[in-house]
């Protein structure tokens, strides 16, 4: 840049910087926001991964008389112990929906001899994560899978 | 000077200087919970299997439910998965019918 009596020069260099500069700067904006996006999806995928993987997890592992979705074990009273990933098929009457803001589980389906839904949701979304975990149903060895969805 | 298009070092090194930054904006991770899935797919293998202790199902239920894994019953490998980068073991010790102890490992590749 020159410096005469009548004021400043640009130069094509310094044309050029500025233009890097702008470009730059719409780079950074771009990139801020594709991350900013994509660190939205990639929270709301974590949240809904980690509710389907903790209820079915609870659902394998605990016995909850009120809501068996929560837990679905035999219970063996005399050693007062829940035996883990056996399950009673009539503790199945006994599912509710979770009370969840965001969250909840759009169907269950068991697989053995034969493939038998026992929970289903009517509510309809787009965004959903299935589980499948291995259990024993009333003695039988089963597959159980979980899709847990996000409310759209 | 000719009339031309010329570039000064500034001008050189600016451009050096964005190549740089563009090359090195970090890319985002992907986070998955693939590992713990498959843990717990493991053990609640080996949990079925302690009711009911059948190599011939264990081998079949591992060929059923995961594309590239591994079993070994007291160290004799029964089913042969293709070694990859990861892997995820988990081990249990099951009694079989006349109460002999094995120790069942599961590996799975992925």
């Amino acid at each position: 840049m020159h410096i005469t009596n009548k004021g400043f020069v640009f130069t094509t260099d310094l044309i050029f910087t500025i233009m890097i500069l702008l470009v730059m700067l719409l780079v950074f904006v771009i990139f801020i926001n594709n991350h900013v996006n994509f660190f939205v999806q990639q929270e709301k995928n974590t949240y809904l991964e980690e509710k389907t993987i903790f209820t079915a997890d609870s659902f394998v592992k605990n016995y909850n008389e009120n809501n068996t979705m929560l837990g679905a074990c035999n219970v063996d009273d005399s050693r007062k112990r829940i035996l883990n990933n056996e399950i009673n098929s009539l503790n199945f009457l006994k599912i509710k929906q979770l009370e969840l803001n965001d969250f909840f589980i759009k169907k269950i389906i068991v697989k053995n001899i034969f493939e038998k839904t026992i929970f289903e949701s009517s509510t309809q979304s787009k965004n959903c994560f299935s589980i499948k975990r291995f259990v024993l149903i009333d003695n039988i060895k089963s597959e159980i899978t979980f899709l847990g969805c996000l409310y759209e | 000077m000719n009339k031309g298009f010329v570039l000064s070092f500034e001008a050189a090194l600016t451009l050096i200087l964005f190549s740089l930054i563009l090359l090195s904006v970090p890319q985002p991770k992907t986070e998955s919970f693939t590992e713990l899935i498959i843990l717990q797919q493991e053990n609640d293998l080996l949990k079925i299997w302690s009711k009911d202790y059948s190599p011939l199902e264990m081998i079949k239920d591992i060929k059923t439910n995961f594309t590239n894994a591994s079993l070994f019953i007291d160290e004799i490998q029964l089913v042969n998965g293709n070694i990859t980068k990861n892997s995820i073991a988990s081990e249990g010790v099951l009694l079989d019918l006349i109460l002999i102890e094995h120790k069942v490992r599961i590996v799975v590749y992925y």
